[in-house]
């Protein structure tokens, strides 16, 4: 396989982690806790940018990229994991300040444009504030994490970064599998379907939406260290409504709630759709390409919304008999959920006297 | 101010204590509506109480106040003393008032049995650490919880239904789940909104078996009821309310021979 060839795989791995990440982040917003947000890219946003003030050093005097082309409002110079844990605090912050004015007013439709209008100011503030995070040029020539201690470089450090990714993934596939499964995650799924209901049952429903909300930031602000750790720049137009418009895509066409569903929402999407159009003829202006893709990923939505509205591998039901409670469950439920990967089906498939899953 | 001290036969010696829930004077206005005006009454523990009433009565308002879900405009709400009144409806329902709703209030894409399961106070693994620790933390709680469940389905004869979507129930099904679902709240004081409607009449039959043997248990229940049979088998005592006041209390019987009820039922 050619350095080219394998440059734009390694490339196309991040994308898949990157896009993992932020996509189960926003599920457990969306898809979980019901909370409509059409803003999530401004997490990624913070994390990204947290990840570059941690990595860039000082404006002057640093390690030399930064000083004289770019500016921005402070810097350091700090070692892995110290940016990446930045970047997960400055996106969860960032979802703690949103959500506690946001979250207990608006329900949504409401809720979700407030979010967009949210994220669109805070595109507006980095945009036209040179000196805060250098406006519309960005940050380039941040450091790559671990580059130094690995003494990789090219297209070896490219496939350390995707073992690093993946490494990634599992730990935040971790933290999302185990909400899903806990009492915590049926509780933030009863209060998605009723809050009402919740409410009348002693739950404390601000928290548990704000909860979920801070730990999808946090995802959402860890996918944009990965993402520029990787790319090594990062510019307001890296991160406009449109990129928001994709994760919503890839969790209506993967499965509203399922994680494993966001998964394969994740390779459909930016991997295939995303990616496919870039093989075709040119057609007309070169401007065409971005435009085909967002025609497609509409398209999609709106054929999964009309046909499939619970996605390609629905949210699991998890079924116990008495026999049969929490140990034997677990283990039905992982075969099971492979059962309805198989079959692309929502149907349920039922174990004698045992558990039931989709 | 119409007081309004329940007294039933069954239950005299529990009013020699203070009672476990007091409305005072309690009022509610929508824009220039009184939906209720005034409304005093004391509950004991361990009462069935029946709230009848014409559509429009304001039945349904007095379970949404005391439940924390509308705020009243005037009066106050005590639970063994304590004022409820401006407390939040989850605030409301961990210090031990558990409510169904009017419209039945399930969550549809979880399952019967996960309905229940969301149920019972301060679960291990609700919070987000405990969730993360994982089943060996929160496994223990969650079987005696699901076991709990299934003798409840078991008793309400629902068994069968466990592992069904909630929102695949029919009418009365839902409202069952949702009976099922406050109990499993381990309530003080149970408010239902028409248990009843549209439950097969066989199912009554388990519901009232089901709810005997709670207030047995000392359960405090509040109902608004149009099923007289039901009221009638259920109830203590009973109170009738029209236009958003009270204007009747008593045995069934008595408030049924009330010249005020009739009319209040004739003119609606």
């Amino acid at each position: 396989m050619s350095v080219s060839v394998q440059f734009y795989l390694t490339l196309l791995l991040v994308y898949v982690g990157v896009n993992l990440i932020a996509c189960w982040g926003l599920n457990l917003q969306m898809g979980v806790a019901g909370i409509l947000n059409f803003g999530f890219v401004l997490f990624q946003a913070a994390g990204a940018y947290a990840y570059a003030l941690f990595t860039l050093g000082p404006v002057s005097g640093g390690a030399g990229l930064n000083a004289g082309y770019q500016v921005y409002l402070w810097g350091t110079q700090l070692p892995f994991p110290i940016p990446f844990l930045a970047a997960i605090a400055a996106g969860g912050l960032l979802a703690a300040l949103v959500g506690v004015v946001v979250l207990p007013r608006l329900r949504g439709d409401y809720q979700a444009v407030a979010l967009l209008v949210v994220s669109l100011i805070g595109g507006g503030i980095v945009l036209n504030n040179i000196s805060l995070l250098n406006g519309a040029s960005g940050l380039s020539g941040i450091p790559k994490p671990l580059a130094g201690v690995t003494g990789l470089s090219g297209i070896g450090y490219s496939w350390f970064y995707v073992a690093l990714t993946a490494l990634i993934c599992l730990m935040v596939w971790y933290v999302v599998h185990q909400i899903g499964v806990s009492p915590f995650g049926r509780t933030l799924r009863a209060i998605r379907e009723s809050e009402a209901a919740a409410r009348s049952l002693g739950k404390d429903v601000k928290r548990k939406r704000l909860t979920a909300f801070i730990v999808g930031g946090a995802l959402g602000g860890l996918s944009g260290a990965v993402l520029v750790g990787f790319i090594n720049a990062w510019a307001p137009a890296s991160w406009g409504y449109q990129e928001t418009f994709v994760f919503v895509t890839v969790i209506i066409i993967g499965g509203f709630g399922s994680n494993l569903g966001v998964a394969v929402g994740v390779i459909l999407v930016p991997i295939i759709f995303g990616e496919l159009p870039t093989f075709l003829p040119q057609l007309g202006q070169a401007s065409w390409l971005g435009a085909i893709q967002l025609i497609l990923y509409g398209a999609l939505t709106l054929g999964f919304l009309w046909f499939r509205p619970r996605g390609i591998v629905p949210e699991k039901r998890i079924s116990y008999s008495r026999s049969d409670l929490v140990g034997r469950g677990r283990q039905v439920e992982a075969n099971e959920m492979l059962a309805v990967v198989l079959a692309g089906e929502e149907g349920v498939p039922r174990h004698d006297g045992d558990v039931s899953g989709q | 101010m119409m007081e309004m001290s329940v007294v039933s036969e069954g239950v005299r010696e529990a009013e020699v204590s203070a009672p476990i829930l007091e409305l005072r004077g309690v009022s509610r206005q929508f824009g220039g509506v009184h939906a209720v005006e005034d409304i005093s009454m004391s509950v004991y523990e361990g009462q069935v109480v029946g709230l009848i009433g014409p559509n429009g009565a304001g039945k349904s308002t007095i379970v949404s106040l005391i439940a924390g879900s509308l705020q009243s405009t005037d009066g106050k709400i005590f639970l063994d003393q304590k004022e409820l009144s401006g407390l939040a409806p989850d605030v409301i329902a961990r210090r031990g008032i558990a409510r169904t709703f009017q419209v039945s209030a399930e969550f549809s894409r979880l399952t019967v049995l996960q309905n229940l399961l969301v149920a019972p106070k301060e679960q291990k693994g609700e919070g987000l650490f405990g969730a993360l620790a994982g089943r060996r933390y929160w496994g223990g709680s969650e079987s005696q919880n699901i076991e709990r469940a299934f003798e409840l389905l078991t008793q309400f004869g629902m068994l069968a239904k466990a592992n069904d979507y909630a929102g695949s129930m029919s009418g009365g099904q839902r409202r069952l789940l949702e009976v099922m679902r406050a109990i499993m709240v381990g309530p003080r004081v149970l408010l239902l909104d028409e248990p009843t409607a549209g439950v097969h009449p066989n199912m009554i039959g388990e519901l009232r078996e089901q709810l005997v043997r709670l207030r047995n248990q000392g359960l405090t229940i509040l109902m608004v009821e149009h099923e007289m049979d039901f009221v009638r088998s259920m109830c203590d005592v009973v109170i009738v309310m029209a236009r958003g006041r009270v204007i009747a209390k008593g045995t069934l019987d008595e408030v049924r021979s009330d010249p005020k009820v009739m009319e209040a039922y004739v003119a609606g």
